[in-house]
């Protein structure tokens, strides 16, 4: 039992030594609380650091994605609202059948003149 | 050069509403039938004219064409010229509906003015009418910008900031508005010569 019992302990000492590098928690169990805790807020801190980096710059390449595509989106908007050739052909439809309307009436005046004398 | 929506303070929109409609009403009954083609011809010129835009450093300005329609119509052009900013107003939303009376005064009366001075200055001499058609055409574009001027002056504003802005920025339509009147006349002179010279009829009839 005995080479038992200092295999379990040689595997265990193994496991903590060889996991404390990268989970700090473990180390509470060596280390004692305050350095737990102080290994954990530093490589938080650079995760965190590492993440909001990221984040900015995810950020920096979304906004100018967005401005560029508001920019398309205003030279649209001026395009669109810049009258075309279906306007324009409107207008002078518009006059013409105006005077052709005055011409009609002044023409079936004149007619009912001439008739009458 | 057009006066936007709520630009104007309500007195100043309702006064040009009124003079606009007294004298479209004025011009109506001085119409003649025979006149109908002609003035429908020069409103669609007129209309389509502000659709070719002059570029000028960031902004555009557009052709105008006041003077050639009032040498072309005459007396009659303030009746062309407010159809044709009716139909700006509506179509390509140029300018604003309630300032549409102040927008047909600022280029109507300088139309009118244009073809009262062509007609009392023009002789049969080509290039003289081409000359004058030219002045013409430039000083009816500073005269609309000066009304435009004088009308925000009316409403509040320093006169001569506003209307130095407006002439200032008008200057290359004006030039390049009376190298379009100069030849249109010469033009319309060589071909059509009673296009021209009609344009006083009164009614008869």
């Amino acid at each position: 039992m005995k080479w038992r019992s200092t295999l379990f302990l040689v595997v265990f000492l193994v496991m903590v030594f060889d996991f404390s590098s990268e989970i700090p928690v473990r180390l509470s169990w060596n280390h004692g609380v305050r350095t737990a805790i102080a290994g954990t807020k530093e490589v938080s801190d650079t995760y965190c650091a590492r993440a909001v980096n990221l984040l900015e710059k995810q950020n920096k390449m979304l906004s100018r994605d967005l401005r560029q595509i508001k920019r398309e989106l205003l030279l649209l908007k001026a395009e669109l609202s810049r009258p075309g050739i279906k306007e324009v052909f409107a207008g002078i439809g518009y006059i013409f059948g105006i005077f052709g309307v005055a011409a009609y009436m002044k023409a079936r005046a004149m007619n009912k003149q001439n008739r009458e004398s | 050069m057009h006066i936007s929506d709520g630009v104007l303070p309500p007195s100043v929109t309702v006064v040009s509403y009124v003079v606009t409609a007294g004298i479209v009403a004025l011009q109506l009954r001085k119409l003649h039938y025979a006149d109908y083609p002609k003035v429908a011809v020069m409103t669609s010129a007129f209309f389509v004219a502000s659709l070719i835009h002059v570029p000028l450093g960031p902004t555009s300005v557009h052709l105008l064409l006041p003077g050639l329609t009032g040498m072309v119509l005459g007396p009659i052009s303030f009746l062309a010229v407010t159809l044709g900013l009716i139909l700006q107003c509506f179509l390509f939303q140029f300018g604003g509906i309630t300032a549409l009376g102040a927008n047909a005064l600022m280029m109507g009366l300088p139309a009118m003015a244009a073809g009262w001075i062509f007609h009392r200055f023009k002789m049969s001499d080509l290039k003289w009418n081409m000359i004058l058609a030219g002045a013409i055409g430039s000083g009816s574009v500073i005269c609309s910008a000066l009304i435009l001027g004088l009308l925000l002056y009316v409403s509040g504003e320093a006169f001569w900031g506003v209307a130095k802005i407006a002439v200032i920025a008008h200057i290359p339509v004006a030039i390049i508005e009376g190298i379009i009147s100069a030849s249109t006349v010469s033009f319309l002179q060589k071909v059509k010569p009673e296009l021209l010279a009609v344009a006083t009829r009164y009614p008869t009839g």
